[in-house]
């Protein structure tokens, strides 16, 4: 241990840096600095991302090779099918897609403010899912604010925001926690993430059966009620149990998101205390 | 000049962290390329080059990522004592197994360390799924990084010795 002993000096240094640096963290000190290392590094990241990504794409595929070949033979005739429809609504969608990347903003149909924005990167740490996003707090964005994907169903919420990016903790994030419903039977339950990033419902005494549709209760005021969020595969233990383990699949593709949207019209109960 | 490429790899690592790490899952896990690059800038420069780069590589992922700057300069500062522990063994298969021991204790703490500030932030985990889940994923990811760089910076090292080789046989065979 005489090699250890060494860099006790260094060690007890990295100590203080550390202190120093979580401190000034904590009082929004280094922010500034945060925000012009993150502008840039945007590029660079989506550099890397647009060099590697095709490779992962290949890397991923080999491993379901037989699963796909399959699909797509499935695709192929549906393909066909759909050719038709698709011709005719390419033309609307190509020009709905310019029009919203023009203006950024987004207007659902029910009357919801969305706004669009670009992930940047993913943080897959240890029981951790964060994104980093090309829109901040000048474009309008608040901590608490939902998160959707382009579909509209849930991925989580803002839980930093700096002037151009914000930071986005998803669903599958063991430290998110969403007050949810089972949508055909009306039993209220939380949504959890286990520490392998599965989706888990508890809910309190009730029936409910895989291919149920789990939604947002409301309750808490954190989210809306009502947001699509994903779909029961299995149930375990029996109806007698306290609590029973419902997994869920979410409809978002958490892993794989490229593009979000921020909900800025709805106000969390959190913000509105605010 | 070698300040400026340190700087620069630097930056790289930080960002492939956010951008191409997650791309690459190894058993649902994500590899630390900056641990993974200290161990091997342990393994062929010495503990003692590792001493900036590990503490501005930490600040730097975890401002990327938008982390506790100091959980991660703390996290990532393991890897040196490890490397330095791992210097006083003669290892079985040279001195890249002592660095690759080195980076899975140092991957160990930093992921036991994030499990804490989780935990701390409402996680719910039970202590079995800490090592099913965070340590040995991860040890797995960080291991499956490092042989692949290292078998890369291997067969860099014998294509540079390639042209001596070539330069004698050439002389050999050229005519008199």
């Amino acid at each position: 241990m005489v090699a250890v002993a060494r860099y006790r000096w260094w060690l007890a240094t990295m100590a203080g840096l550390a202190l120093f640096l979580t401190i000034a963290g904590r009082v929004g000190a280094l922010t500034p600095l945060q925000s012009a290392l993150l502008w840039l590094v945007e590029p660079v990241g989506e550099g890397l991302h647009a060099i590697f990504a095709p490779a992962a794409a290949v890397l991923s595929d080999i491993g379901e090779l037989r699963r796909l070949q399959e699909e797509n033979r499935q695709l192929r005739l549906e393909n066909e099918r759909l050719k038709a429809q698709v011709a005719e609504l390419r033309q609307d969608t190509t020009r709905l897609q310019e029009l919203e990347s023009a203006l950024g903003v987004i207007q659902s149909g029910g009357g919801q403010r969305l706004l669009a924005a670009n992930v940047l990167a993913h943080d897959v740490s240890v029981l951790t899912h964060t994104v980093l996003i090309d829109r901040g707090s000048a474009d309008g964005i608040r901590e608490g604010m939902v998160v959707l994907s382009p579909g509209g169903s849930l991925v989580g919420k803002v839980i930093r925001a700096l002037p151009q990016q914000a930071f986005v903790r998803l669903i599958d994030d063991s430290r998110s926690v969403v007050a949810v419903r089972i949508q055909e039977t009306g039993i209220d339950g939380s949504l959890h993430a286990s520490a392998d990033r599965q989706l888990e419902v508890k809910l309190a005494r009730g029936e409910v059966a895989a291919g149920a549709t789990v939604v947002t209760s409301g309750l808490g005021g954190e989210y809306p009620p009502g947001l699509p969020v994903g779909k029961v595969v299995e149930v375990s233990g029996t109806p007698q149990d306290m609590f029973r383990t419902v997994r869920v699949e979410p409809f978002a593709q958490l892993a794989a998101a490229q593009t979000l949207l921020v909900l800025t019209s709805f106000t969390p109960q959190a913000l509105a205390g605010n | 000049m070698r300040a400026i490429a340190g700087a620069a790899g630097i930056l790289l690592l930080a960002a492939g962290q956010g951008t191409v790490a997650p791309l690459f899952p190894v058993a649902g896990a994500t590899a630390e390329f900056p641990l993974v690059a200290a161990a091997l800038v342990g393994w062929l420069r010495g503990v003692r080059a590792t001493l900036i780069f590990v503490p501005a590589a930490g600040a730097l992922t975890a401002a990327l990522a938008g982390r506790d700057l100091g959980l991660y300069v703390v996290g990532y500062a393991a890897v040196v004592p490890a490397l330095a522990a791992a210097s006083e063994y003669r290892w079985p298969m040279g001195r890249w197994m002592g660095a690759a021991a080195a980076l899975a204790a140092a991957g160990a703490w930093f992921r036991l360390l994030l499990v804490g500030a989780a935990v701390l932030d409402g996680a719910d985990i039970a202590a079995g799924d800490v090592l099913r889940h965070a340590i040995a994923p991860g040890a797995l990811a960080d291991a499956t990084f490092f042989a692949g760089a290292a078998a890369v910076v291997a067969l860099i090292r014998s294509l540079h010795r390639l042209p001596l080789r070539g330069a004698r046989s050439r002389e050999a065979l050229r005519w008199p």
